[in-house]
């Protein structure tokens, strides 16, 4: 998937370039276009179940291609397109090896940015308002009072079991949706997703958002606990 | 084609390394030395001109601890509010009410540790040099994985200083796996365990293909040897305070002999199991002698060691690994020499670490094949280093508004939109830190930039849009962009903690005057020699010749003579010459008549058949 359909002057010899990167007139690198995603720039369809060592492969064979450690000796104006093209790939990358992040990115892309929120299961009101108190209470006790802590920290611990569940549920819920999502049909290239696929991705959004809740939680309850315990 | 070299820039010793074909090496002295201590002296004058650095300069460092500079690479990119704790310990003097930068006082003169450093890389300069008989112009120069900006940017500074052009600020410990990887040809996942003279670093790597990926660093940029020296120091000080009532932290060169046979102590301790510790100050009547055990010396820094753990743990959490993930664990730097070192790196990775590469070359070493990937040489490697600290700016109420993550790989960026918040307003400040804490207070202050020159508008019209991009030195670059009318935005930028480009630039010229103040200096020097030695040759030949020449002529040659011992009493090189020239015009004719008589006498004393 090297073709874009945007085609653009080469900055370099004016003749039409209609690949990602590079000119095939006069072999100079190009800026990669500016209206292109994680997804095309890392030569990828709109999938969520992703062969991670062929993500590697690329990702290693066009950092090759970008690298400013290549250009050095190359103009100033080649230069600055190998360091925004590098810059641009190693953001795609990072970002697209990570199961979650890959998910949160389609939806930025289906919805405009900035709409992912934090959300209470609302199956764990009373659990949640337990926890509340426990952590309240472990705030009063003096850290070297370990009496007192101990039935504290168990009733943590098994909070922090219990979220754990939660999340691991949303985790399997998750990659079910990704599933999902890759058996629909859609178009790979111009991100008019359909409604069906728009439907998948809110239903997405939603066990994110619960598992951003419980990711904070659990950091809390780890906070409250004590490192090594 | 001009040679790229790699150079590490340490804290106790540098080293200067080049590419001879497919082989990185060292550049070594006469003696076969290449560890160019990291120490500048100054001279009585307190001025650069005989400035001396490495081994000559340590042994000022007893005679002159006030105008001994060491480990300076502590202070780089340092604030005095962040080194004061060092201060106790350190015999030179730190200027009073220069908050933003460290400036290190000699005489009434004071320097900055980019300035000093430049030295250090200046001698490392002119090593090359004189050993590829060729200038050098461009360097690679490594730095500790976990140094900041601000201490990345000092170090680059440092380098423009000494009049390099610095291609590539490189991590240590990449540099390192450079080294490794070159000579072993080995792939898997590495961790580069880097405990130096003052820094520590942990980089994990995975090596594939020709690409070193660094996976997660992490690390502590003020805990080295000079740590361990130090608790050593105490020890002494503390128990000749004890047992003589004097108090040798207040006298600079007793402190330094404290601290040297401290830094030996240790060194021994790394092979015998016990070391002797002798100290004598006969003017304060204090006669120190005591063993010290390997065990109690152990006992004395493991709380220090330690604390190089939980970098490791983090690095590995960053890089989503366990112990058992690891094929190998590389030590670099001559603290890992320590056996508690070895011990503790090998409890926690759960493996013997290797140590055949010489910890102390292996940094340049790799600098000098990153040299080489840069110069176009190697074509096969490629390093993809990542940012060791988050990067964000400063909102409402002293939040941090997080932009790029820690272990970011480089070069990365991110975009940011800002406008004004009052009607004609004409500048924006943006106030960007570094750290993982979630206030502004507890991270570090990198810089303001202001972007100015906004066209007056209501509150909320301008829309600028900002470019952090962290490049492959992982330094930021800012640049602003008007989206309304397309134009390029004006930045300027204020380092809190580092020289501005003027400031850079001011320096820049002073060492270039400097350099030619140096290079007159020299050429004084050569031109007084050249002057002694014809004046005695032109003393030997008139007393020889005294019957040669006529008395007009002789009385010329005297005039001549007198001209140019005046002349060598002054410091104009040019003039010695001249005189010389004029000495060597008026002395022509006694030098063809000595000539001849010489050639004279040859022949009378040669038969005919001898011809």
């Amino acid at each position: 998937m090297d073709k874009v359909l945007t085609k653009r002057p080469c900055w370099n010899c004016g003749s039409e370039v209609d690949h990602l990167y590079s000119c095939s007139h006069c072999d100079t690198l190009q800026r990669l276009p500016e209206q292109i995603d994680y997804f095309i720039c890392l030569g990828l369809d709109y999938r969520l179940q992703i062969d991670s060592q062929a993500l590697e492969a690329t990702f290693y064979e066009l950092s090759r291609k970008f690298h400013p450690d290549f250009y050095q000796k190359k103009s100033q104006e080649e230069r600055a397109i190998s360091l925004e093209n590098a810059a641009m790939l190693n953001k795609a990358y990072r970002t697209l090896r990570d199961p979650v992040e890959r998910i949160e990115y389609l939806i930025g892309l289906a919805e405009g940015k900035n709409t992912l929120r934090t959300e209470v299961p609302s199956d764990l009101f009373d659990e949640i308002f337990e926890l509340q108190e426990a952590m309240e209470a472990i705030k009063e006790i003096p850290a070297d009072d370990a009496a007192q802590r101990a039935p504290v920290i168990a009733s943590l611990e098994t909070a922090r079991k219990r979220f754990q569940e939660r999340q691991d549920q949303d985790q399997k819920e998750l990659e079910a949706l990704a599933g999902r999502w890759d058996t629909l049909e859609g178009s790979q290239q111009d991100r008019s997703f359909t409604e069906e696929q728009r439907a998948c991705l809110r239903e997405m959004k939603k066990v994110l958002a619960h598992r951003a809740y419980l990711d904070r939680i659990l950091n809390d309850i780890g906070a409250a606990i004590g490192k090594g315990s | 084609m001009a040679k790229v070299v790699g150079i590490d820039l340490g804290t106790t010793n540098s080293l200067v390394a080049y590419m001879d074909g497919n082989t990185p090496r060292v550049i070594r002295d006469a003696e076969g030395g290449g560890l160019v201590p990291s120490i500048v002296a100054f001279n009585r004058e307190s001025d650069s001109e005989g400035v001396i650095v490495g081994e000559a300069a340590k042994k000022q460092l007893l005679t002159h601890s006030d105008r001994t500079i060491y480990s300076v690479k502590r202070f780089m990119g340092k604030g005095v509010e962040d080194v004061r704790d060092d201060l106790s310990l350190i015999p030179f003097h730190l200027a009073e009410g220069q908050k933003e930068v460290v400036r290190i006082q000699i005489g009434n003169k004071l320097y900055t540790p980019p300035e000093i450093s430049a030295f250090i890389l200046r001698e490392l300069k002119q090593r090359a040099e004189a050993f590829l008989n060729e200038p050098v112009r461009q360097a690679v120069i490594t730095v500790p994985a976990y140094f900041n900006d601000s201490q990345r940017q000092a170090t680059k500074d440092a380098g423009k200083i000494a009049g390099l052009e610095v291609l590539r600020i490189v991590n240590e410990p990449t540099a390192a796996s450079l080294a490794y990887g070159l000579q072993k040809k080995k792939e898997g996942t590495i961790v580069v365990y880097d405990l130096g003279g003052g820094t520590f670093d942990v980089s994990i790597l995975k090596i594939k293909n020709g690409i070193f990926e660094v996976l997660s660093t992490n690390g502590n940029t003020h805990l080295g040897g000079d740590d361990i020296d130090r608790r050593l120091m105490r020890l002494i000080l503390d128990e000749i305070l004890q047992k003589y009532q004097v108090d040798l932290s207040q006298t600079p060169e007793a402190l330094q002999e404290v601290r040297l046979v401290s830094e030996k102590v240790k060194i021994r301790l790394s092979s015998d199991e016990k070391a002797e510790i002798g100290l004598s100050f006969p003017g304060r009547k204090v006669e120190y002698r005591r063993e010290i055990k390997r065990e109690e010396f152990e006992a004395l820094i493991k709380e220090l060691v330690g604390q190089t753990i939980e970098p490791c743990r983090q690095a590995l959490e960053d890089a989503r690994l366990k112990p058992e993930g690891i094929d190998e664990v590389i030590l670099v730097g001559g603290s890992t020499r320590i056996p508690l070192v070895k011990e503790t790196v090998a409890a926690f990775f759960k493996k013997t670490p290797h140590s055949e590469l010489n910890p102390d070359e292996v940094v340049a070493l790799g600098a000098a094949v990153q040299a080489d990937i840069l110069a176009g040489g190697i074509t096969h490697m490629l390093l993809l280093d990542v940012t060791p600290l988050s990067l964000g700016i400063e909102t409402m109420g002293g939040v941090v508004s997080r932009l790029i993550q820690r272990n970011a790989t480089i070069p990365t960026s991110a975009k940011e939109m800002f406008t004004t918040f009052v009607d004609g307003q004409k500048s924006v400040s943006i106030h960007v830190v570094q750290g993982e804490r979630e206030l502004v207070k507890d991270c570090r202050s990198l810089a303001k930039f202001n972007l100015t020159g906004i066209d007056p508008l209501p509150a909320g019209m301008p829309r600028i849009e900002v470019t952090f991009l962290i490049d492959a030195n992982g330094i930021l670059n800012v640049t602003a962009k008007d989206l309304r009318g397309g134009k390029m935005q004006s930045v300027e930028v204020k380092p809190t903690y580092g020289l501005t480009d003027h400031e850079v630039e001011s320096m820049i010229s002073a060492s270039i005057e400097h350099a030619r103040e140096d290079l007159s200096e020299r050429m004084l020097i050569e031109s007084r020699n050249e002057a002694e030695t014809v004046l005695r040759h032109v003393e030997k030949a008139m007393t020889q010749g005294a019957g040669l020449l006529e008395e007009p002529e002789k009385k010329e040659v005297d005039q001549r003579l007198a001209d140019l011992r005046a002349a060598m009493q002054g410091k104009d090189h040019n003039a010695i010459r001249e005189k010389l020239d004029r000495l060597d015009k008026a002395t022509q004719r006694l030098a063809e008549l000595l000539m001849n008589r010489s050639i004279k006498e040859a022949l009378e004393n040669k038969k005919l058949s001898d011809l």
